[in-house]
């Protein structure tokens, strides 16, 4: 066993190499390019160093401010969603009930599909001309205009969220399902003996046992959804009008529509700068739970 | 070194996920690209082709046999889907790895490589640009750039804006006299604004799952072309000589209210329609009319796409009044240009000189094109596609111009313009506003290129 701390260096060196290579060396690129002028449509006018420019033009900019407002929409209505659609999935594939496991396997499946597949059928179930809900809905003698779900801009956001929900729900019903199973059957046990009824035993005992595993799953959540682009961009391209172009829409048009790379780097700093704050803040809140407890 | 059999198990398994990884992650080449780059190491005598996936391709896809054996050159097409494809290009340009031989590309796209240095003429001498026959190709002047005007362009497809419209509805005699006592005059293509508007109202029947006319909203170039062409009626452009834009102002105005008039007479659908959403309600027979380009009117042909085979026509956009010698309208160049690095450019130039032939247009053309050449426009192909009169009709009585050919156009035409017009479709801001928005956005970009 290696007592020398010149050769635990060598054990650690390969990891500290992946991540530099893999993550360091990308994010210091994309940093750095941020201050530069690169308008890769006109190579002929060169890189060209301005400094903080990009940042002042970022804060002036009310369309990158309109999409991270939106995306910031899409991330809370999307991952709330999910936690409660997702816990309650878990919540009933834990209790006794039939089929447990063709179901645990039936609800992975759009975790499965490729997002652009799933870009495609939600857009293909939600246009007007083919969507099966306005029968559906006329059966069920419900007004509403199905039109409006993808041509609507208050209705096109909602149905970006849920399908996103429809998607990513079966991955927090998997985590919950292994926390949830992880609680010993005795504190349910003592709860039953206490006379606890089973939403006070829900609200009280399980809900607060896996609350760290809840808010690490919408953690890593909020993450994906911030980053969410290919759904969003199959299913409406951040229309109708602008009432879905996200921040990573935005990002995207900024760099392969304007091919303004050095302001596209900047809109993906300043959007990894506002998600590692919000991150930290969330994993901060978490361990001072922890040490609470 | 001696390897123990578990440990080459090991290690061939490896190499295995590592190669399977790799060829993961190479993008979305179609197999041909595979063999195009295997064959290039092992054979000098193959031209690679880089192509955006399309019936046009399609088209001269079919011609390589024919090639190869005049020739004994191999040639390889590697297509992507059109979203990746001008990405790819200029990052493989960039990149300094263009180790294909032509791209097939919109002429928007030429200025920019030719700016930069990444393609080099077709040809300089004059014997074997006479060889090419371009007189032959109405508009070849756009297709000469830099300095000192050499051709880098060759046009394979000339494709015109239009509406197309349902023979079998406008012929019938029950619709023809019901528009006759609605609107007071003969149900016929529509020659101004105000009929197309009329005509577009006449057969609007949710019910009936019929609508007027086919649109696109999608915030692209498509929703462009739509204010795009009604700007021109009106007067206005996208920028002067001076570069100075000319759309802020009534024409604009009034071109943003005439496009979102119509979309009353269009499926709601139509407000988030791209190319494949609009071209599919109009071929499966689910409207009148609909404000599409010829590639349409070509699919409209193939009884695997289309349900009205047979039954469509096609006409010009109309200006405001029957006069449209002075109105402009875009027409959209597909061709071909060489790259500099080309190490085949002698066989780059046979298979353009084959491949852009009238006899090879014409043998190409029923695959999915429509030839550039006007005597392939006007040849044997004429009666069986009915919609290349009309084609060549819009080609020669509007004042014809090519998207713009400046690096920054497809920015201006693609992403700007286009933002404001949906932006206004869908009352996010006041025609005013949203024009404003726009040649601020014009200016600030055109000012940054040192215009």
């Amino acid at each position: 066993m290696p007592s020398q701390p010149r050769e635990r260096l060598w054990f650690v060196l390969p990891g500290v190499l992946i991540i530099v290579l893999v993550l360091l060396i990308p994010i210091l690129a994309a940093l750095g390019l941020s201050f530069f002028s690169y308008p890769l449509q006109r190579p002929d006018l060169g890189i060209h160093f301005i400094g903080l420019d990009n940042f002042k033009r970022l804060l002036a900019d009310t369309t990158f401010m309109n999409s991270l407002w939106r995306s910031v929409q899409f991330t809370v209505g999307a991952v709330a969603s999910e936690m409660i659609v997702g816990t309650i999935l878990a919540l009933l594939l834990k209790s006794h009930v039939w089929g447990k496991s063709f179901f645990k396997v039936a609800f992975m499946v759009p975790m499965m599909m490729v997002p652009v597949v799933v870009g495609v059928a939600w857009r293909l179930f939600l246009l007007p001309d083919f969507t099966p809900l306005g029968p559906i809905f006329q059966f069920l003698h419900i007004p509403f205009d199905t039109s409006k779900l993808l041509t609507d801009p208050g209705w096109a956001m909602f149905s970006v969220i849920l399908a996103d929900v429809w998607q990513w729900s079966p991955f927090v019903m998997i985590m919950m399902l292994a926390n949830l199973q992880g609680i010993p059957d005795d504190v349910y046990e003592a709860a039953q003996m206490d006379g606890a009824s089973r939403w006070k035993t829900f609200w009280t005992m399980t809900l607060p046992l896996v609350a760290p595993a809840l808010l690490s799953v919408a953690v890593l959540r909020a993450m994906d959804a911030v980053r969410t682009f290919d759904l969003v961009y199959i299913l409406t391209s951040g229309g109708p009008g602008t009432a879905t172009e996200m921040v990573s829409v935005y990002n995207y048009k900024i760099a392969f529509s304007r091919y303004d790379m050095g302001y596209a780097s900047a809109v993906s700093t300043a959007v990894m700068i506002v998600l590692a704050v919000v991150i930290f803040g969330a994993l901060y809140m978490l361990s001072r739970g922890g040490k609470k407890r | 070194m001696v390897f123990s059999k578990k440990r080459s198990f090991t290690m061939l398994a490896a190499l295995l996920m590592v190669s399977l990884l790799l060829s993961a992650c190479s993008g979305s080449k179609t197999d041909s690209s595979t063999a195009a780059e295997t064959d290039k190491a092992s054979d000098s005598k193959t031209l690679t082709i880089m192509a955006e996936t399309s019936s046009h391709a399609d088209a001269f896809k079919s011609i390589i046999p024919d090639f190869e054996e005049k020739y004994g050159v191999k040639v390889n097409v590697v297509e992507m889907p059109y979203d990746q494809y001008q990405q790819h290009l200029k990052l493989k340009f960039i990149s300094d790895q263009a180790e294909f031989d032509l791209a097939y590309v919109p002429i928007g796209w030429v200025p920019e490589f030719q700016l930069a240095d990444y393609i080099t003429p077709i040809a300089t001498e004059q014997a074997k640009l006479d060889e090419l026959e371009l007189d032959d190709f109405p508009g070849i002047d756009n297709a000469y750039f830099g300095a000192d005007k050499q051709l880098y362009f060759l046009p394979y497809m000339n494709e015109t804006h239009g509406i197309l419209y349902r023979t079998d509805l406008f012929e019938d005699a029950a619709e023809k006299k019901a528009f006759q006592d609605k609107y007071g005059y003969e149900l016929q293509p529509p020659q101004t604004m105000q009929q197309y508007k009329d005509i577009a109202e006449f057969f609007t029947r949710p019910d009936e799952n019929l609508y007027g006319v086919t649109l696109m909203g999608e915030n692209s170039i498509l929703s462009g072309f739509g204010f795009y062409n009604r700007l021109f009626n009106y007067g206005g452009d996208l920028y002067d000589s001076n570069y100075k834009q000319q759309f802020n102002n009534e024409a604009g105005l009034n071109a943003l209210n005439d496009f979102k008039e119509l979309f009353q007479y269009a499926s709601p659908a139509a407000k988030q329609y791209g190319w494949s959403d609009a071209s599919s309600e109009f071929l499966q027979g689910r409207s009148a009319m609909a404000e599409m380009a010829t590639t349409v009117a070509q699919m409209a042909q193939d009884p695997n796409q289309s349900t009205i085979v047979g039954k469509v026509g096609f006409t010009a956009i109309p200006a405001n009044d029957a006069n449209t010698s002075d109105i402009k309208r875009f027409y959209l160049p597909y061709g071909f240009v060489m790259t500099k690095n080309s190490d085949n450019q002698e066989a780059a130039f046979q298979w353009l000189e084959f491949a852009t032939s009238q006899e090879m247009m014409e043998k190409a053309a029923p695959v999915g094109n429509i030839p550039a050449r006007t005597s392939a426009l006007t040849g044997k192909l004429a009666s069986e596609y009915s919609f290349y009169k009309p084609h060549a009709d819009i080609m020669n009585s509007f004042r014809l111009e090519t998207l713009p050919l400046i690096p920054e156009g497809s920015t201006i035409t693609g992403e700007i313009l286009p933002n404001a017009v949906v932006k206004y479709m869908f009352g996010e801001r006041s025609a005013e506003d949203a024009l404003k928005e726009a040649a601020t956005e014009f200016d600030e970009l055109m000012k940054s290129r040192g215009y």
